[in-house]
């Protein structure tokens, strides 16, 4: 059965996309079945791994809104191993045409219980909010894999972030797991991200990734060319990051249940 | 007017109510609940002070009061006047930090 970790932050800008596109095409390289779900209606992941939104007909709104089986909205990505399944504006509609309905906080994971066996990895992106769509991402999660730009402001939706986090697993997930923090747009140069990266493992211990993503032009520039930087340049360190950042989880997903190192 | 039962017996079956109410709180939860209401994080356990029954939206309901240890700090100047607080940003990721790791651990 196919393992589902949700990227999740509160806050925009975080590498949040990116790290789910170029995740995703990591497990797909190493020949592994990888499903990218896009749970944001700007549907950055979605032009992430080559979809054209304008071309699109059927996306994941459809299947939420019971229009559509589930199956029948996951389109053929950039890469081998790799399917998608889009969204884009109309999702913005999603949780107001959900709000109302009984089970809302578990659609998507019972939709994604119809097609898990066919994946050895689905991503979900999300949107940066603590919405109705948040909350079925991470209620149809395994674990949680949750980007830490190295900057303060970050650190204080981290905070709030977990508290949520908190909740879901209370009251709608038990066996949601922290996969791990990952400390994303690390600049070797810039003291903040020292003191944020050095804070994180001090108090966070083992439930931050051992690999880092640093700052890297590349990769904001292959979201813009609808592909991940592994299929653009695989010996990039940014393209190398995410090799070493889906390994690791892998090794994570051995030892089943992280606890923290005291 | 006419007494129909024992005060002393009536006023120490609710205390005997609001002590096994007592003995019945989940503690760990109830510390839970506090730090979210109010933002914060308690640096110890809590202790259940009184309890009272009281009515709560025409029901009959237990309010419960607790003590907790907080560890709380003003600055004032040589003059007595008080200095607001102006965190550096290692004292507050110091404290975010702190913050998350205690939720972490708790996940």
């Amino acid at each position: 059965m196919g393992h589902i970790i949700c990227i999740a932050s509160l806050k925009g800008g975080v590498g949040k996309t990116t790290t789910a596109v170029n995740l995703s095409a990591a497990f797909a390289s190493g020949q592994n079945r990888t499903l990218l779900i896009d749970c944001d209606p700007q549907g950055s992941a979605s032009m992430g791994v080559g979809i054209s939104k304008k071309k699109l007909t059927r996306t994941l709104y459809d299947a939420l809104v019971g229009t559509t089986p589930i199956e029948d909205t996951v389109h053929d990505a950039c890469a081998e191993f790799l399917e998608v399944i889009p969204a884009r504006g109309e999702f913005f509609r999603a949780e107001l045409e959900l709000i109302s309905k009984p089970g809302k906080e578990r659609m998507l994971r019972n939709l994604l219980s119809n097609i898990r066996n066919r994946y050895d990895y689905l991503i979900l992106d999300t949107p940066p909010s603590l919405s109705l769509i948040s909350i079925n991402a991470m209620t149809a999660a395994d674990t949680l894999v949750i980007p830490l730009q190295c900057e303060y402001l970050a650190y204080e939706s981290l905070i709030q972030l977990l508290r949520f986090i908190r909740l879901v697993k209370k009251n709608l997930n038990p066996n949601l797991k922290l996969a791990g923090v990952l400390l994303t747009m690390y600049d070797m140069g810039e003291k903040v991200s020292h003191q944020i990266a050095d804070n994180a493992r001090r108090h966070l211990k083992n439930a931050v990734f051992k690999t880092i993503i640093p700052r890297s032009v590349q990769l904001r520039e292959a979201s813009g060319l609808g592909k991940p930087l592994m299929l653009i340049d695989p010996d990039s360190v940014g393209a190398r990051s995410y090799l070493e950042l889906a390994r690791e989880i892998v090794e994570r997903g051995k030892n089943k249940s992280l606890k923290l190192e005291t | 007017m006419t007494k129909v039962a024992n005060t002393q017996a009536i006023e120490k079956a609710t205390n005997d109510l609001i002590e096994n109410v007592k003995k019945a709180l989940n503690l760990k939860e109830i510390k839970q609940i506090l730090e979210d209401q109010h933002n914060l994080e308690i640096s110890d356990d809590i202790e259940v002070n009184n309890g009272e029954v009281i009515i709560h939206n025409n029901q009959i309901v237990y309010k419960m009061e607790f003590e907790v240890l907080l560890s709380l700090s003003v600055l004032l100047d040589g003059q007595g006047d008080y200095i607001p607080p102006e965190d550096t940003p290692e004292e507050s990721i110091e404290q975010l930090g702190s913050q998350a790791e205690d939720i972490v651990r708790h996940m």
